[in-house]
Order: C-alpha cells, then sequence, then structure tokens
C-alpha cells in the first residue's frame, strides 16, 4: 500500500465497543477482520504541504479524520479521501501555532521503496507535513494518544536495521542451539531455560 | 531488547534524537516502547532554521525506525554496565 494515497470510501471498519463484542466469540476468519475505530473526529480540516496530486485544498477545508487500527484516513466532505498508512508517520506532534491547536505530523514517503512518481518542482524532499486543524482544542490529546496507539500496531519488518537486539528474529543459521541446552555445568542459559521448559520428556517419563 | 532497557532508565532525562531526515530535537524522555518509539516532552528543534514548522510544539512522538541517533546524557549512563550487558548479549548469539 502506498505511504499516501487518495481514496473514494472508506474501508469497513468497527468501534472498540463493537469490536469488544466480535472477539467475545471466535471469528469465522481471522483474515478479514474489519478494522478497529480508534477515534474519529468531524468537522476537521487539514493542511497537507506539499500537497499531493488529485488532493486539491478545498478537499482538505472541510471533513472527518478517521483513525482506523489500519490507515489514517481524512474523508473530505467533497467526497474524496485521503489515506495515510502508519509507518509513513514518522513523527506526530501537537502543535499550538498561531492558526489554532493542531495535530502535526511529519510524513516520509521513502520508507515504501517506492519511486517518487513525478520529481517536485521545488526542492525533492521526500518529506511532507499534514496538519489536522480541530473544532475544539479538548480533541487534541485523544487524537494524539491514538496516533502513538496506533504507530505501535505498525511496526516495520523484520529485516530492518536495529533488529540485531532482538533475539526472536534469528534466522535458522543463525541460532545457537548450545545456548538452548544445558552448558558445561548444567546451567542453562536464559534462552535454554525457556526452551528445556517444554522438551523436557516429563510427560513420557514424570519420575 | 538491551537497549529499550537502556532507554527505561532514561525516563526523565534530556535526550538529543536525531532522525534520518536530519532533524534534531532535544527534549526530555517520557517513554519508549519495544520498538524504541519515543516520546519526547518539551522539545526543542536543533535546528530550528533548516525546520521551521515545529515552532510551536512542546511534546512529540516519533517513530522509532525514523531515528538515526540518540544522544544520552553521560553522567545518566554506566557504560561499564553497558559494555557488559551488550558483551552478554551478543556472546548468547554466537
Amino acid at each position: 500500500m502506498p505511504g499516501i494515497s487518495t481514496i473514494t470510501s472508506l474501508p469497513n471498519f468497527v468501534t472498540l465497543e463493537q469490536h469488544r463484542e466480535l472477539m467475545s466469540s471466535t471469528p469465522s476468519s481471522f483474515a478479514e477482520l474489519p478494522a478497529i475505530l480508534y477515534h474519529e473526529e468531524p468537522n476537521a480540516a487539514i493542511t497537507l504541504d506539499p500537497p499531493l496530486d488529485g488532493f486539491s485544498p478545498e478537499d482538505c477545508a472541510s471533513g472527518t479524520v478517521y483513525l482506523l487500527s489500519s490507515v489514517l484516513i481524512f474523508m473530505s466532505t467533497s467526497g474524496k479521501g485521503l489515506q495515510v498508512t502508519y509507518p509513513t508517520i514518522s513523527l506526530h506532534a501537537i502543535s499550538r501555532a498561531e492558526f489554532g491547536p493542531s495535530i502535526y505530523c511529519q510524513l516520509d514517503e521513502t520508507i515504501d521503496g517506492d519511486e517518487e512518481p513525478t520529481p517536485d518542482e521545488e526542492d525533492a524532499m521526500d518529506m511532507r507535513e499534514l496538519r489536522i486543524n480541530t473544532q475544539s482544542d479538548d480533541s487534541l490529546e485523544p487524537i494524539f494518544e491514538a496516533l502513538s496507539q496506533c504507530a505501535a500496531l505498525h511496526p516495520d519488518e523484520a529485516g530492518d536495521d536495529a533488529e540485531d537486539f532482538d533475539d526472536a528474529f534469528l534466522d535458522a543459521g543463525e541460532v545457537d542451539f548450545e545456548a538452548l541446552n544445558s552448558g558445561e555445568n548444567g546451567e542453562l542459559s536464559e534462552a535454554g531455560r525457556v526452551r528445556s521448559d517444554l522438551s523436557t520428556n516429563a510427560r513420557f517419563a514424570p519420575y | 531488547m538491551l537497549i529499550f532497557s537502556v532507554f527505561k532508565t532514561l525516563t526523565d532525562q534530556t535526550v538529543t534524537v536525531e532522525l534520518k531526515n536530519d532533524l534534531c530535537i532535544t527534549g526530555v524522555l517520557k517513554s519508549v516502547d519495544q520498538y524504541l518509539n519515543i516520546r519526547l516532552d518539551a522539545i526543542k528543534v536543533q535546528n530550528a532554521d533548516q525546520h521551521p514548522h515545529m515552532m510551536a510544539v512542546r511534546n512529540c512522538f516519533i517513530r522509532g525506525s525514523v531515528v538515526r541517533y540518540v544522544q544520552l546524557p553521560a553522567s545518566a549512563m554506566d557504560t561499564q554496565l553497558l559494555e557488559d550487558a551488550t558483551r552478554r548479549e551478543s556472546g548468547k548469539k554466537i
């Protein structure tokens, strides 16, 4: 999915309440679970700088912001929608600027690996700025929190740099089976301790 | 997880985060998660002339994947302890 795109209709989603009800019994398919709505903000406006082809300033002027677990959407009253994936949002913040309090987001589209479709006329910065202006200041904290929670739902794929610290992502060739079994004096490493709990033959030879 | 644990000990310290787009933000580390997403309070952009758009921002949430460096206060770091811990971590993997 491209980082920023225009859409014409909202995807299926459910509210947190509805999600809890759905999850109270096993769903028929885990693959088709609808996205969860974390926050909805009507009567909002956005500014996008530099602007996106196909989404005019008029489209930005009035609409509803949907913070779904899958993507961020601004559905304009004009009928056009703007969709932003969370990995694109490098930074978000509450801004208390002259033109009223807003949510400020820096968008970085380069992470997709897609080439920029057309070179910008101005300096080709890969950064875009998105501001969300709301009717009331009280919405800013909830939107900030929802953005933070949704960002945490979309970590980068394994295989990025800086995965070194996470033992869970060792390749098969790198797994140290020694560490999983006992060492010379019978003491288990931390990793080994967990594994050996599961691989005793206590089931077949309990005594 | 080691670096995550290190950052957890540094909450309420002032740190400077340098992003991959060269933005440098100094602020108080309020929280960090397992993906090294960072929340900073009372932020100040270091190179504000190149990045004027964050003037009125006080607190921000930075996605872990866009961080290039985090500058930590030397006084808050036990480098000997960290060295030992990283040595143990890499020792487990070999």
